[in-house]
């Protein structure tokens, strides 16, 4: 792009044709003040604040001035100093912004404008309006009190977060943003990703569990990776004296905007599950706690004398946990999975099938933006990969169809434009829908005769014909596959349909670190003597509980009280994930560092050397203990 | 200023006696400042309440009944240059609360609602009324010289006073300016 010279306070300076004066002058470090503006969002020239002058005589938002050849641009003058105190002070006036009694008290742009403005008194007298605070929703609080209308928090919501919540409502002084149509927060379409709390410059949003715990420069920052679902975003996250006090997002250049889900954002802080810190052993009905060494020596003298171990991990782990927790499994002589695993397991069997080509793989889920047509299976993303789900929502914002094929409720309803409800599995439906396409175009009297020959499915002719048009018409298209679907014959018809259709494929599964593509797993015992499980954050999985239900004897080495480390006859204790040091693999095949947050608490101190142990009580030894 | 040693007053109005406790922060400097200024009444350092002529009139709070009005009147009228202290003093501060609602409707909430069955709003002829709205200084008196923060530190308020006795008007640049 072709570079354009102009003139700001008196310096030359040149930028590519098309960026704003604002956009230039930060890439030149030259200061302008703003409010509303924000590197994620469009701008939206609300509040004012970033004003210059230019060639001397106009008075103009720089976030919305484009550069232009010679320009002559000021932004610090008196008059632009007064004109900026005066907005200041009337945006102050409007609502009760007193920084003393604010949570982001230290953490405020408000509040750090009117110290750059040296604002010590008032010129205006104060309106005093009485706006109610919504406390409705579980994580968020809403303050108009603090509001200064600068529109953030609803661009977040609709441009990054693709869900269009939250709106302005109301005109002149009765303006406020409104949620929905005007619900409280509490019962709205809210996400709960917490996007807008992030984006907003005051207190007027802010997270319940870190309210008052301390502002940013009171904390100590990791930048560390989520480990909720496998899209692993990059995350800030604050603690202080040893505590979890908030977890934002940082990729704000990126697709993602910077946003987190309400996993990533909101569950570490409400999750005050009793910590486990000693070794529990049941025996008879009769619990006793041991130390550490003495649960290692009890976990290896009983797989020692077992004959069928079923080893199951989280799917949440570090590569480096898997790594050791698998070697010194298979040590013992287990069976070896992780949750998400068998997913991959069947996904790999059939593509090698139907010999399906990796080109078919997206390795960039920021691409569904790009489709022309999104097919949804299975709608759960909305809660296991919610920052796809948004990703889905933008694209179908802006014109992309969406289908969606759910067994239960369709989570995308406001944004689809066709929900097909058929419950599992699928294969039906997909099957006609290949058959279709493999003969050439059917009409409905055809589909029907077809579909009754198959056995009166309660699939609609309707719905096969619409998915087949669609894909047929469109040169992009892309075919998601949520976690849920685990039948090889769905996922078989699912794959076909893609190879028909020349259609790219996004394959999900429940591990959050996909390092489980290269690890070696198999399906396990599913009623062992022993089953050692290695639960993360992954306490409430159901194979994990059914697994220590149906073992002889069931080790569980979990950080916190759970439905199974209460029916586990042994539980070790373990890290939490901020106190762990490691890497993890993302969707998209790259390595992320998860770096350590906080000091572990309790005996356990790491989780690999307690591994390392437990495999050389069976004499095989590898990394750091083979040179001990 | 005066000839001799300059006359200082402070008063606290409708508020905690924070900043005056963030005064008495300055710590040593109490001393210097002994030699350099006479204090004509404080209510944190000394017996006399009254307010008399002085060169520096200092106030703390905020502006919330009739006798707030007296004082900052009497204060006016008695000094030459006069300092608003704390963000109430500046701003109006914690005590603005109140004006999002109406005083009736909160007396009547704090004195009988959450008060037991004999409970009544306090209405004695001793007790000053309360003002329609509470106010910052400048909104009843001119203030020449403002000292925001809650408290203003020490050091600020130290600050302020070394440029008062230097005979400039402080004026706190965005380093020091803290509410």
């Amino acid at each position: 792009m072709s570079d354009v010279k102009f003139n700001v306070d008196g310096k030359d300076i040149s930028a590519r044709k098309g960026m704003t004066v604002m956009e230039a002058c930060e890439e030149n470090d030259i200061d302008i003040p703003k409010l509303c503006q924000h590197e994620a969002l469009e701008n939206l020239m609300a509040c004012r604040l970033c004003v210059v002058e230019v060639n001397g005589k106009q008075i103009t938002p720089s976030c919305g001035l484009k550069v232009n050849e010679g320009l002559d641009i000021k932004t610090q003058t008196e008059k632009l100093r007064k004109y900026r105190r005066m907005i200041l002070e009337l945006i102050y006036r409007c609502e009760n912004h007193y920084c003393m009694f604010c949570e982001s008290d230290g953490d405020c742009e408000l509040q750090d404008l009117m110290y750059e403005y040296e604002i010590d008194r008032f010129e205006y007298p104060r309106m005093f309006p009485d706006w109610d605070v919504d406390s409705s929703h579980n994580h968020i609080v809403k303050d108009t009190n603090r509001c200064v209308r600068c529109g953030r928090c609803i661009r977040a919501c609709d441009e990054v977060v693709g869900n269009q919540t939250l709106n302005l409502g109301g005109r002149g002084i009765t303006n406020e943003v409104i949620v929905d149509s005007g619900v409280p927060l509490g019962e709205s379409t809210c996400t709960s990703c917490g996007m807008c709390m992030q984006v907003c410059p005051t207190g007027s949003l802010s997270n319940k569990h870190s309210l008052f715990k301390g502002n940013k420069d009171e904390c100590e920052l990791t930048k560390s990776t989520c480990l909720s679902c496998s899209i692993g975003c990059c995350t800030d996250v604050y603690t202080r004296t040893g505590h979890l006090v908030k977890i934002e997002g940082t990729d704000i250049d990126k697709e993602s905007g910077g946003q987190l889900c309400e996993r990533g954002r909101f569950k570490p802080l409400v999750d005050r599950g009793k910590r486990i810190s000693n070794v529990i052993y049941r025996e008879n009905g009769e619990e006793s706690e041991l130390s550490l060494q003495e649960g290692l020596e009890k976990a290896a003298s009983i797989l020692g004398n077992s004959n069928e171990i079923s080893a199951f991990a989280s799917g949440g782990l570090t590569c480096e946990i898997l790594d050791a927790f698998s070697k010194a499994m298979r040590a013992h002589g287990a069976l070896f999975d992780v949750v998400g695993a068998k997913r991959y397991r069947f996904e790999t069997e059939v593509k090698r099938r139907i010999n399906m080509i990796e080109g078919h793989f997206i390795n960039d889920i920021t691409e569904v933006m790009k489709a022309e047509n999104i097919l949804l299976y299975d709608t759960s993303i909305y809660n296991t990969h919610p920052v796809l789900a948004s990703y889905i929502r933008r694209a179908a914002s802006k014109g992309t169809k969406l289908i969606t094929i759910d067994a239960y409720e369709d989570r995308f309803w406001n944004h689809s434009d066709k929900s097909i409800t058929i419950e599992s599995p699928k294969t039906q439906l997909t099957r006609l829908v290949n058959q279709v396409i493999k003969e050439g175009k059917a009409s409905i009297e055809d589909l029907s005769r077809v579909s009754s020959i198959l056995g009166g499915l309660r699939v609609h002719p309707e719905d096969v014909m619409e998915i087949v048009n669609l894909l047929e018409e469109a040169s992009y298209d892309i075919i998601v596959i949520g976690c849920e679907i685990i039948d090889r014959w769905s996922l078989r018809h699912i794959f076909e349909l893609a190879k028909l259709e020349g259609s790219y494929v996004i394959s999900l599964n429940k591990a959050s670190n996909q390092y489980i593509r290269s690890l070696e797993t198999e399906g396990v015992y599913e009623e062992p003597e022993v089953a050692y499980i290695l639960a993360g954050e992954d306490e409430e999985n159901e194979d994990m509980i059914k697994l220590v239900e149906n073992a002889e004897f069931s080790i569980v080495q979990s950080s916190k009280k759970s439905e199974l480390t209460d029916k586990a006859d042994l539980v070790i204790p373990s890290l939490s994930t901020f106190e762990r040091n490691g890497t993890t693999i993302d969707i998209n095949g790259k390595k992320k560092e998860v770096e350590l947050a906080m000091e572990p608490k309790g005996e356990m101190r790491s989780e690999i050397a307690f591994f390392e142990e437990l495999a050389d009580k069976r004499g095989i030894r590898w990394g750091k203990t083979n040179q001990r | 200023m005066g000839k001799n040693k300059p006359k200082v007053a402070t008063a606290c109005m409708c508020g905690c006696s924070g900043c005056h406790m963030s005064f008495l922060d300055v710590d040593e400097f109490v001393k210097d400042l002994a030699e350099l200024v006479e204090f004509q009444s404080s209510h944190v350092i000394m017996d006399i309440k009254d307010i008399g002529k002085v060169d520096i009139g200092i106030l703390e709070g905020t502006i919330t009944n009739d006798e707030n009005v007296e004082v900052a009147k009497k204060m006016r009228e008695n000094c030459d240059i006069l300092v608003a202290w704390g963000d109430c003093a500046c701003f109006g501060g914690i005590m603005t609360m109140r004006n999002f609602g109406q005083i009736d409707n909160i007396l009547e909430e704090c004195y009988v609602e959450k008060g037991d069955e004999d409970s009544v709003v306090p209405d004695d002829d001793l007790i000053p009324t309360l003002t329609k709205k509470a106010k910052s200084v400048d909104e009843v008196i001119k203030v020449d010289a403002y000292i925001p923060g809650c408290p203003p530190s020490a050091e600020i308020i130290r600050y302020g006073l070394e440029k008062l006795l230097e005979g400039e008007i402080p004026k706190l640049d965005k380093d020091k300016l803290r509410y």
